[in-house]
């Protein structure tokens, strides 16, 4: 069962239409990662489907069904706005936040205690938020969110404000939770995160859906044009080859649409050149995210 | 209820335990009994209290008698009596008296006497001394005459249907009304701006989000409006309390058996008048800051329904004295001034039952009208940061939105 199916959803604020026609789904123990540059109509979709907004149309199933308030306390939720009230204690505050999940006090309590704990943020359980800097803040954000082990995770920028330790504590936490069969939304610019962790993802430019599915296949979709080769001696000119980078040892060549890589290794042996790496070049997600939205405005 | 409940607790503690809370809670009888004590100490400066002597040649007050209930040689101004008038003289030269009357040896035929005094003594040293004489007049009376003869008449003034009735001296008759209205006012005050900051610090603190992700905006307002109503109400019954424990006090010193007697029908009436008021306030309040990004934004607009709520005692003499006249019947039926015109005129006139009917239907009209508005308002403005939700988008207008 998918924790999340979204059919054919649309939305509109006015004359603009934040959401347009985007399906996806998220099964338990993934982690799906929802990319876009601003305003793509990212947050639009976790508020579509938090029930914050009702989709003008199309279809969303939560849990197995359509959102509920009994639904809320087996959904974590870090948006991108982070707030927490600034003038009281950050023990209560989130104390308060658990309960509102349904956990009794002395749960929330005791719960809230060991994850102070696990962040680092005992010695300040009992100052008011605001006297916190903001990678605490960001911390305390994060307890609130999973405090009652949600069944759904859906957090927006979650490494933001974290230093490298922490971010590493987080992305462990998820990868257990990954482990534990919940379900991860992880809205995120930065692409080397969701390369390490995510197993599919959607990528969305002014609503409308342009890429979607496992990352590895998508990045062999856009992989096949360029192979990366290490050698110590100088490269020969080589048929089929339109562009060569070169890096201390290492050549990037760009392959004409003819060619194929096997063909490129052939030469090189044909012309006794001692290969010492030989690889297809697989582009970054970074890439792929430019290329795609490049070339969705070229369309445009 | 349960997520209601927290909330609420949430909320009210929340604000209760913050010092400004309790600066706003100790301030205000805190500045009243300072204002009274400079009052009373003002007052006192400028009354001689200093004791009245008498010299009583005619023998008439060799044995005063206080009148029922009342001791004068206990009260403020202190009465001491001379066997000769040198002493009296001397005691005036020393500054030990401030007056003193001779009482004439023929005083029961003639009833003349003197009154010797260096400067003119105080209205209530002539006036303690004039009671006591008449104290001593009509001291042979059987005691139901003397009773009275000293309360004197009292005229009472009844409306045609007898529904209300003002006795002559019932100072709390007169100022009942006022008061109804004074202690709306201070419920309204005292309530709605914790809730219009409640609703926009929310929204500042970016945590409206986070809690509906949680709860329904709806258990989120209900708890939220109940716990600050709590919070105002706290205000309202630790200031009642002291003033009640003031009351008390009082008690000891004045006679307030009239308090007791409150008109009941009329108390029912406001309460009736109140209550869809206070709704219709709250739920502007939470309206007005739902939609606006600061406070002080916020309470700048919400001076426009709060400032309506004073216009009755600004045309409180028309009231008073034309309670059926255009400009009294105009203000007991617009929503925003009903309650304090109501209030007032029925304390001084009968009202006809249509008028109240239509006045109390047109407040629950206009209490659920703003509940609908603030529903709205919250659903539209609670994801908003920093930005106003427009009169466009509430009357639903397609406007240019923002994508997030």
């Amino acid at each position: 069962m998918s924790a999340i199916e979204i059919d054919r959803v649309s939305k509109s604020f006015g004359v603009v239409r934040a959401v347009d026609d985007v399906s996806f789904n998220v099964a338990g123990g993934e982690v799906f990662g929802l990319l876009g540059p601003n305003g793509a109509g990212k947050t639009t979709i976790l508020r579509l489907i938090l029930d914050i907004f009702k989709p003008d149309e199309g279809q969303i199933a939560v849990l197995g069904g359509p959102m509920s308030e009994a639904k809320k306390a087996c959904i974590g939720y870090m948006p991108e706005e982070r707030g927490l009230y600034q003038d009281v204690p950050l023990e209560r505050c989130l104390v308060y936040l658990a309960s509102l999940k349904g956990l009794s006090q002395s749960e929330a309590k005791s719960r809230v205690i060991d994850y102070l704990e696990r962040f680092d943020l005992i010695t300040y359980r009992k100052k008011p938020v605001k006297e916190l800097s903001k990678g605490m803040q960001q911390k305390a954000q994060i307890i609130a969110t999973l405090v009652h082990e949600p069944e759904l995770l859906m957090v927006d920028e979650p490494f933001n404000g974290l230093d490298p330790v922490n971010t590493k504590m987080v992305k462990d936490i998820l990868r257990d939770l990954r482990e534990s069969g919940a379900a991860i939304i992880m809205s995120t610019h930065q692409m080397h995160q969701v390369e390490e962790l995510c197993d599919r993802i959607l990528l969305i430019d002014h609503g409308r859906p342009l890429l979607y599915g496992e990352i590895n296949g998508i990045r062999k979709q856009y992989a096949g044009h360029s192979l990366i080769i290490r050698t110590q001696v100088r490269l020969p000119s080589l048929e089929g080859v339109l562009n060569v980078e070169s890096h201390n040892s290492t050549y990037r060549l760009t392959l004409s649409s003819e060619v194929k890589p096997p063909d490129i290794l052939h030469q090189l042996i044909a012309k006794n050149i001692i290969v010492e790496r030989y690889e297809i070049a697989i582009p970054t997600l970074d890439e792929i995210f430019i290329q795609v939205i490049q070339d969705g405005k070229e369309t445009e | 209820m349960s997520m209601v409940w927290r909330v609420m607790v949430f909320e009210y503690v929340r604000h209760v335990f913050r010092k400004r809370f309790l600066l706003s809670l100790l301030s205000i009888p805190l500045f009243v009994g300072v204002m009274a004590l400079v009052v009373m100490l003002l007052v006192r400066s400028e009354i001689n209290l200093k004791p009245v002597g008498y010299v009583d040649e005619s023998g008439f007050l060799t044995n005063p008698e206080a009148l029922p209930g009342q001791d004068f040689q206990n009260s403020l101004v202190m009465l001491i009596e001379f066997d000769e008038e040198e002493l009296a003289q001397d005691a005036l030269q020393a500054e030990q008296i401030q007056a003193y009357y001779v009482i004439d040896a023929d005083y029961q035929e003639s009833r003349r006497g003197k009154l010797v005094a260096i400067e003119e003594p105080s209205n209530m040293a002539t006036s303690q001394f004039r009671q006591y004489l008449r104290a001593n007049l009509i001291a042979d009376f059987p005691p139901h005459v003397i009773r009275r003869l000293t309360s004197g008449s009292q005229l009472v003034i009844q409306s045609v249907d007898g529904n209300r009735q003002f006795v002559q001296g019932d100072w709390l008759g007169f100022l009942l009304p006022f008061m109804v209205g004074f202690i709306f006012l201070v419920a309204v005050f005292a309530t709605s701006g914790y809730l219009l900051q409640a609703v926009v610090e929310e929204k500042e603190n970016r945590t409206m989000e986070l809690l509906v992700s949680s709860i329904s905006p709806k258990q989120l307002m209900t708890g939220k409006i109940l716990g600050i109503i709590a919070v105002g109400w706290t205000q309202l019954i630790v200031w009642f309390g002291l003033a009640l424990i003031l009351l008390l006090v009082a008690s000891l010193f004045v006679d307030l058996s009239s308090w007791i007697s409150m008109p009941v029908g009329y108390l029912a009436l406001a309460l009736a008048l109140f209550v869809p008021a206070f709704v219709m306030i709250s739920a502007l309040m939470v309206a007005v800051g739902a939609t606006l990004t600061d406070v002080q934004e916020a309470q700048q607009v919400t001076s426009l329904f709060t400032l309506p709520l004073f216009i009755p005692f600004w045309f409180v003499f028309q009231i008073i004295n034309h309670p059926n006249g255009p400009i009294a019947v105009g203000l007991s039926l617009f929503p925003f001034t009903a309650p304090i015109a109501l209030a007032i005129r029925a304390g001084f006139a009968s009202i006809p039952v249509w008028q109240i009917g239509l006045s109390l239907g047109l407040l629950i009209i206009c209490a659920g009208f703003a509940v609908w508005f603030a529903g709205r308002a919250f659903r539209l403005g609670m994801v908003r940061y920093g930005q106003r939700v427009s009169w466009k988008e509430f009357l639903g207008f397609k406007v240019e939105g923002k994508v997030q």
